[in-house]
Order: structure tokens, then C-alpha cells, then sequence
């Protein structure tokens, strides 16, 4: 079937795009689904919210750490094999959450088995697949797989809410196994590493195009790179500020905007689907931060967003006590910037780092970022636990925003004069 | 963003009712009453919204035990708990709460059971200072303090470049960064002044709109600090960064004593005028005392901000006090009454051009202002 596909008259390079965005999209449903989960099994085995954030936490940092050696294991033994195994591994892993008895099985299973799961087939795949099947567009394919990763968390939350409040949690959890196991065979049958195994040149490459050998071993390159970044005052500033930035958003608003609206008496429904509409809302807003990115200086456009982001925090103990037209201007401002810090932070990392290093020093920020997101969740759900709301927490979050605000715009100042702040595409993801 | 943060501070205002400190109207059992069999539970009813601090009711049997069950239920401007207990004698309630304008603020009342004996053994607040204890009543005033000069060194430095002399010195510029350092300093004293004050736990008084208060003052110490960074790069932009001065005063009225009758945003915003011309007379004061330029135009702009603080500062004066033998009978009207005194010959030292002594001068009457927002004004 694949040899006929391939010769037939679509590019197969846009089948495997199509794969990748189906399975990034599953795989960022499946990570979303623990805000749902929070309350429900608070009531079922009188868990803490800090137990649960807990194995949140993990997840979200495992989901991290995996991205820069994920990177290492598809060019070692391939796209197809590591994403099989990792859709196995969150089908394995959420199935047998509904047979758990005690909190750790929860560590274990959403904690090491799912993050890991996740974390192989993040971002990095979407990287990995753009450079190997595609020389024209890739940037709109990295944009697209990116959009299709970060509202992949969001927009599955009102059908997953609305399975574990009328059927119970352990169908939500279910569904989600489910559809890990169904894309299985999609990617057993379509998936391939490398257009060279069925013949094909990469989308847009020339006749005389030979595809790039090896260089190096991954893993000591991963190390290395950062061994150039933490040298460097810059590199502390972006990863300090996208530490803040995964802080701020999977981290405490995906995780816990929904318990936080339940403890204020909105139905659990109802506030999943105010995160979806931040996804809907994070489509538009990363779309035109990527075309701004190529026009503005991208230190201030995170200086902004930051900026917003934490002023929006700091309403939210207020608006969540107010009226829903309060709540909705929260959501329309905080989706806007979900991820529109990705593009000009790329940009950034790509300015000041240079194109070659560029990727690898963006994996270590983007690791610090999920360092962010896994502290978040862990102590908004410590701090619930210990001071009965999470007012501390969120405006905590929105006076982080405020300083990361400030540290991106004093970025550059150690370099000035031997890298310019010009902007350059994002295409070097 | 000045939008935004506009924004913040009208939804913070639009949830809230219009009050000053919350005190206690009465109670059931009420103080003093002697009743037949213990009572199920008490419940007491404040002059306005509250939360509760720490336990919020604790009621000690004639034994000296704890006899209230569960946690305190707190419905709108009334608070309760479930009282279990068989013993005769007397009772003693002990409450601690925050006022929506943030004002902490506690107390005790005993009631009997059969015949009335001795009062349980408990700590007294005989010696409380606008029903808080006096330690945390200065703490408090010293939060404020720093908050006060804290505005002046960062946003009144901002208004003297922009109203007095337009050209970049890097000397002002640390002048306001100070200021971000003071802002941000007077938050955690704040904290501490207000626990001292109910004699709880910081963790305890974070969950009320105290907490709410306390998060946006750091905000805005944060986005001074952050925009100064965005002033220095761009070279330009400090009248917008001034202008972000605006919310930050308002947001203040959240934490000041709202006046009976009269809408949330026309007092904070009477409150923001009259601490705004503070911040740009004395902020301006310390700019012109650093590069010793300007001092005409200066003197102009200090002019009026003595009249605004004149006129702003009456109408405050008329909205709080009763009457005018309040000035004598309350410690709010006493502070008031000083405070008038001092602000009146720091505006002769002023006029006098004797620019160290009016800085001194003006330190003191901010340190009474911070002592007066602290106090329950009598109305």
C-alpha cells in the first residue's frame, strides 16, 4: 500500500505530515487529560490535590527531560519504532489506571509510564519529521505540528469532562487508551523514517539532493550543547524565562484551572470548556506571533506577552469570584499568549546562539520550560492542600510573569555588538 | 497593558462593597448574656463582609477547653461555628478577621451558662490599638510607610524627568529601581504586620483579600521594574510608564478605608489623587536633592501638588470623621489632627526653599499618613 502511495500523486511527505499531526494531536489530548481527572478522584479515593499534582508533576517533567534524548532514539532506531512504542507504553499505562488502588500507582502509570510516552513523541518528532521529509515549507510545518501539540492539550477537555462527570473517570481514561491503541496501526502501516527507504526525495528537494549522513552521537551532542548554554548569561535568561512560561501555563492553568473553578462552584464542563476555548483562542495568538516574529524585535514581543500574561493572572483570584464576562476577557487574553512565547523565543535562541547550535540549546530551554510546568503543578496543588485555595498560586504566577517580562527584555545586553537582535525565521526548530 | 491593568484594578473594585473595618454589630449569644443551657453554636454579625482569619472563632469552656466543632462557616457579613459543650459557667469567644478593605482586625466577648464565674484563662487584648495588637498596628504602619516611599523614589522620580527635566541621567534611573526595591520590600513587612496584628500564622491571613491586596502590590513594584528594563532599552517611554502610576494608586484603594454612601471607584479615586501628588512632590524632592537641576520648574509642580494634597486631604478628612471633636475622642482623628499640623509646616519649610529639612519633614507626615490608614477612621 505504501509503495502504490508513494507513487502516487500526492508527495508521500504530506501523508507522514498527516500521521505526525494526528498522533501529536492524540498524544497532547492524552496529557491534558489529568485536569479532569484532579477532582473526580479526589472524591473517589480521598486523595490530596498535592498526591495527585504530584504524579502530574512527574508527567509533565518526564515529558521534558524525554525531549532532547527522544531526538537521539529516532536516529537511532527510527521515527516509526519510537513512536510505536511510546503510543503502546500511554495505551499500557492509562488502561491500567483504571485498576489503581493507591497513590503511587498513579506516580508510576500518568507519572513515568505516560510522560514518557508523551515526552518521545513531543515536539522533537515534529522537528525530526520537518527536516527529514520536507526542504520546501518547513516552517509551516513546524508551525502547524507545534499548533496542533499545544491545542491537541486543550480542545479534547469538554468531551473528556463531560465523559468522566456522566460515565466516570475511569471511561474518560478508557477512551483515551483507546485512542493511543488506534493509532497504532495507522502508524504501523503509514509511518516511514526516511524518504530515501521507499525511494523518495524530501518534498521540494532538488534532483541532485542527498540526504544528510549522520553526524556525531545525539546524546553527546544534547550534552554538549549545553555545556555551551549555562557559559552563556542569555541562555540563564531565556530558560528562566520559559521556566516561568511552562510554569504558567501547562502547568498551573492546564492543570489546575479546572479543580480551581470547581472549588468556586463552575461545573467541571463548563471549565473544561473555557480551556478549549484558550486553544481555540492560542490557534489565532500563535499564528500572529509567528508573523510578527518576523517583523519585531522578538524581545519585545515576549517582553508583552509576559507582561499581559501576568497582569491576566493576577485578575484571575478576582474575575473566578465575579461574573463569567470577567472570566471570558481572562480567557480571551491568556489563550491569545498560550504559546505565542514559542515563536519569538525560537527566534531569539536562534539570534543569539546561532543556526547550528540553535536547535540543541532551544531542546535544553524547552527542557526548562517542562521543569516549570512539572514545579507548577506539583506545588499550585501543594499550596491547595496546605492554605485551602489557590489565590497564593496564581497571583505568585502572575508576579513570575511580571519578572520574566523584565529578564527578557534586558537579554542580549551581555552580547550586544557581536550578535545583532535582528530577527531571523523560526525555521530553525 | 496600562489598559489591562486598568482593568484589574475596576474588576477588583466592581466585587466588592463599600465599607471601612469590619467591626463587630453583635451576637448570638450576645456579649454579657447569661443563658439556661450551653448553646449550640455562636455566631457573630459584622458591619460588613469578612473573612476569616486563622481558626477565625475559638470559644474556650469555663475549664479553659476548646469546645467549638469543625470549621467556621462564613456567610456574607456573618461568621459561625458549632459550639459542643455541657459545662456551666462562663464562655470566652475569641475572633479574628479581615475586612474586605483588607483591615485586620479581632476581639473577644464572654457570655455564662447558668451562673457566671471566672473568664477562662486566654490571652487578653486589653491592650489593643484599633482592635489589633499594637506591635502588629506599627508593622503595619511601617508596611505602608515603605509602600509610601516606595511609590515617591519610583513613580514621582518618573514624573520629575518627565514634568521637570527630560533628559536620561543614569542616576535617576537607579533612583527608581530603589523604589522597585522598596515596593517590593514593603509587601513581606506588610505581611508580617498583619499577622502580628491577629497574632496568626502569615500562611493564615493569605487567603483573604489582604492576599489579594498584597499580590498587586508586588505587581506593580514588578512591572515598574520590569518597564524601567523596556525605558532603558527603547531610550524612551517613561510618560507611559508614569501613566501606569495611575492604576497602581487606584489599586491602593483596595486596601484603604472606603467611605459609607459614596461608589468604591470615587473614593479610590480621591485616595489615588491625593497620593499621587505625595508620591510626585516628595519623589520629585529626592530627584531634585540627587541632580540639583530644575529647581524652579520644580518648584511649580511641588506647588501644586501642596494645593491637591490641600484640597484631596480635606474632602478625606470630611468623609471620615463624624465630627470635629472626633479629632479629640478617636486615635484616628488624634493622628489626623498632627498629621494636618505637620503637613502644614512642611508646606512652610517648602515655601521657606530649605530643601533637606522639607525632605525630613516629609518623611515624618508619611509616616503618620501610613500610622492613619492603619487606624479605624470613626466613620
Amino acid at each position: 500500500m505504501v509503495v502504490r502511495l508513494a507513487r502516487g500523486r500526492v508527495h508521500y511527505a504530506w501523508i507522514v505530515f498527516g500521521v505526525t499531526f494526528f498522533t501529536l494531536l492524540a498524544a497532547a489530548g492524552i496529557r491534558s487529560t489529568p485536569g479532569v481527572l484532579i477532582v473526580p478522584l479526589e472524591h473517589e479515593f480521598g486523595w490530596t490535590r498535592a498526591e495527585i499534582s504530584l504524579a502530574v508533576g512527574i508527567n509533565l517533567l518526564m515529558f521534558g527531560l524525554c525531549g532532547p534524548f527522544a531526538a537521539a532514539l529516532m536516529a537511532r532506531f527510527g521515527v516509526r519504532r519510537v513512536l510505536l512504542i511510546a503510543l503502546l507504553l500511554i495505551a499500557v499505562g492509562v488502561g491500567l489506571t483504571t485498576a489503581m488502588r493507591q497513590p503511587w500507582q498513579l506516580d508510576l502509570l500518568w507519572g513515568f509510564v505516560v510522560g514518557t510516552g508523551t515526552g518521545s513523541m513531543a515536539g522533537v518528532l515534529a522537528a525530526t519529521v520537518a527536516n527529514r521529509w520536507f526542504v520546501a515549507r518547513r516552517g509551516l510545518v513546524i508551525g502547524i505540528l507545534t499548533a496542533a501539540g499545544a491545542t491537541g492539550q486543550l480542545v479534547f477537555l469538554p468531551v473528556l469532562a463531560t465523559l468522566a462527570v456522566n460515565q466516570g473517570w475511569r471511561w474518560a481514561s478508557l477512551v483515551v487508551a483507546l485512542a493511543a491503541l488506534a493509532a497504532v496501526p495507522v502508524v504501523a502501516l503509514l509511518m516511514r523514517d526516511d524518504p530515501a527507504r521507499i525511494g523518495l526525495k524530501p518534498y521540494g528537494a532538488a534532483e541532485d539532493f542527498k540526504s544528510p549522513s549522520a553526524v556525531g552521537n545525539p546524546f553527546a551532542a544534547a550534552l554538549s550543547g549545553l555545556g555551551r548554554g549555562v557559559r552563556s548569561i542569555d541562555f540563564w535568561l531565556l530558560s528562566t524565562s520559559f521556566f516561568i512560561c511552562g510554569a504558567t501555563t501547562n502547568g498551573l492553568v492546564g492543570t489546575h484551572l479546572i479543580p480551581a473553578s470547581v472549588d468556586h462552584g463552575i461545573p467541571e464542563v463548563t471549565a473544561a470548556g473555557m480551556l478549549a476555548l484558550i486553544g481555540v483562542f492560542d490557534v489565532v495568538g500563535t499564528t500572529v506571533s509567528g508573523w510578527l516574529t518576523d517583523r519585531v524585535d522578538s524581545r519585545w514581543l515576549i517582553f508583552w506577552y509576559y507582561g499581559l500574561r501576568g497582569l491576566s493572572l493576577l485578575l484571575l483570584p478576582f474575575a473566578l469570584s465575579s461574573t463569567y464576562l470577567v472570566l471570558l476577557l481572562f480567557i480571551v487574553f491568556y489563550g491569545l499568549d498560550w504559546v505565542a512565547t514559542v515563536p519569538p523565543t525560537i527566534a531569539l535562541t536562534t539570534n543569539i546562539f546561532g543556526r547550528e547550535r540553535a536547535a540543541i540549546i532551544f531542546g535544553w530551554v524547552f527542557a526548562a520550560h517542562q521543569f516549570g510546568a512539572a514545579f507548577a503543578a506539583f506545588m499550585a496543588g501543594a499550596l491547595r492542600t496546605w492554605l485551602g485555595d489557590y489565590q497564593v498560586t496564581f497571583l505568585t504566577a502572575g508576579l513570575l510573569c511580571l519578572i520574566a517580562s523584565g529578564l527578557v527584555i534586558r537579554i542580549g545586553r551581555a552580547s550586544r555588538g557581536e550578535s545583532p537582535a535582528r530577527p531571523l525565521a523560526p525555521e530553525a526548530a | 497593558m496600562l489598559g489591562a491593568a486598568l482593568g484589574v484594578v475596576l474588576a477588583a473594585a466592581s466585587v466588592r462593597p463599600a465599607s471601612a473595618h469590619a467591626l463587630l454589630l453583635g451576637s448570638d449569644p450576645a456579649a454579657g448574656a447569661v443563658l439556661s443551657e450551653p448553646p449550640a453554636g455562636v455566631e457573630l454579625r459584622f458591619s460588613e463582609a469578612v473573612t476569616a482569619a486563622g481558626p477565625g472563632i475559638t470559644v474556650l469552656a469555663p475549664s479553659g477547653r476548646v469546645v467549638h466543632r469543625g470549621g467556621v462557616r462564613v456567610a456574607g457579613r456573618n461568621l459561625s461555628a458549632r459550639v459542643q459543650s455541657v459545662e456551666h459557667g462562663t464562655y470566652l469567644v475569641r475572633w479574628a478577621v479581615i475586612a474586605q478593605d483588607t483591615h485586620p482586625s479581632r476581639g473577644q466577648l464572654t457570655f455564662s451558662v447558668g451562673q457566671p464565674g471566672p473568664v477562662p484563662a486566654g490571652a487578653s487584648f486589653g491592650s489593643d490599638v484599633g482592635a489589633v495588637s499594637p506591635a502588629g498596628l506599627l508593622l503595619q504602619a511601617l508596611g505602608r510607610w515603605l509602600h509610601f516611599v516606595g511609590l515617591a523614589l519610583g513613580f514621582g522620580t518618573l514624573a520629575f524627568q518627565v514634568l521637570v527635566r527630560p533628559v536620561a541621567d543614569r542616576r535617576l534611573d537607579r533612583l527608581v529601581l530603589g523604589g522597585v526595591a522598596v515596593l517590593a520590600l514593603a509587601q513581606p513587612v506588610a505581611l508580617v504586620g498583619q499577622a502580628v496584628s491577629l497574632d496568626l500564622p502569615p500562611q493564615d491571613v493569605l487567603a483573604s483579600s489582604f492576599g489579594q491586596a498584597l499580590g498587586l502590590g508586588l505587581g506593580g513594584a514588578l512591572v515598574l521594574w520590569s518597564a524601567a528594563g523596556a525605558v532603558r532599552e527603547a531610550g524612551r517611554g517613561r510618560t507611559a510608564v508614569l501613566a501606569f502610576g495611575v492604576p497602581v494608586v487606584l489599586a491602593d484603594g483596595l486596601a484603604g478605608h472606603r467611605i459609607l454612601g459614596v461608589p468604591d471607584l470615587a473614593t479610590f479615586s480621591l485616595g489615588a489623587v491625593h497620593e499621587a501628588a505625595m508620591a510626585v512632590w516628595a519623589g520629585g524632592l529626592i530627584a531634585f536633592l540627587v541632580v540639583r537641576e530644575g529647581g524652579r520648574r520644580f518648584g511649580l509642580v511641588a506647588l501644586a501638588c501642596v494645593a491637591t494634597l490641600a484640597a484631596s486631604g480635606a474632602l478625606l478628612a470630611l468623609a471620615h470623621l463624624r465630627s470635629p471633636s472626633d479629632v479629640t475622642s478617636s486615635a484616628y482623628g488624634a493622628v489626623l489632627g498632627v498629621k494636618v499640623i505637620a503637613a502644614a509646616a512642611t508646606a512652610l519649610v517648602a515655601w521657606l526653599g530649605v530643601r533637606r529639612v522639607e525632605a525630613a519633614a516629609l518623611a515624618g507626615v508619611l509616616a503618620l499618613a501610613a500610622l492613619l490608614v492603619s487606624l479605624p477612621p470613626p466613620r
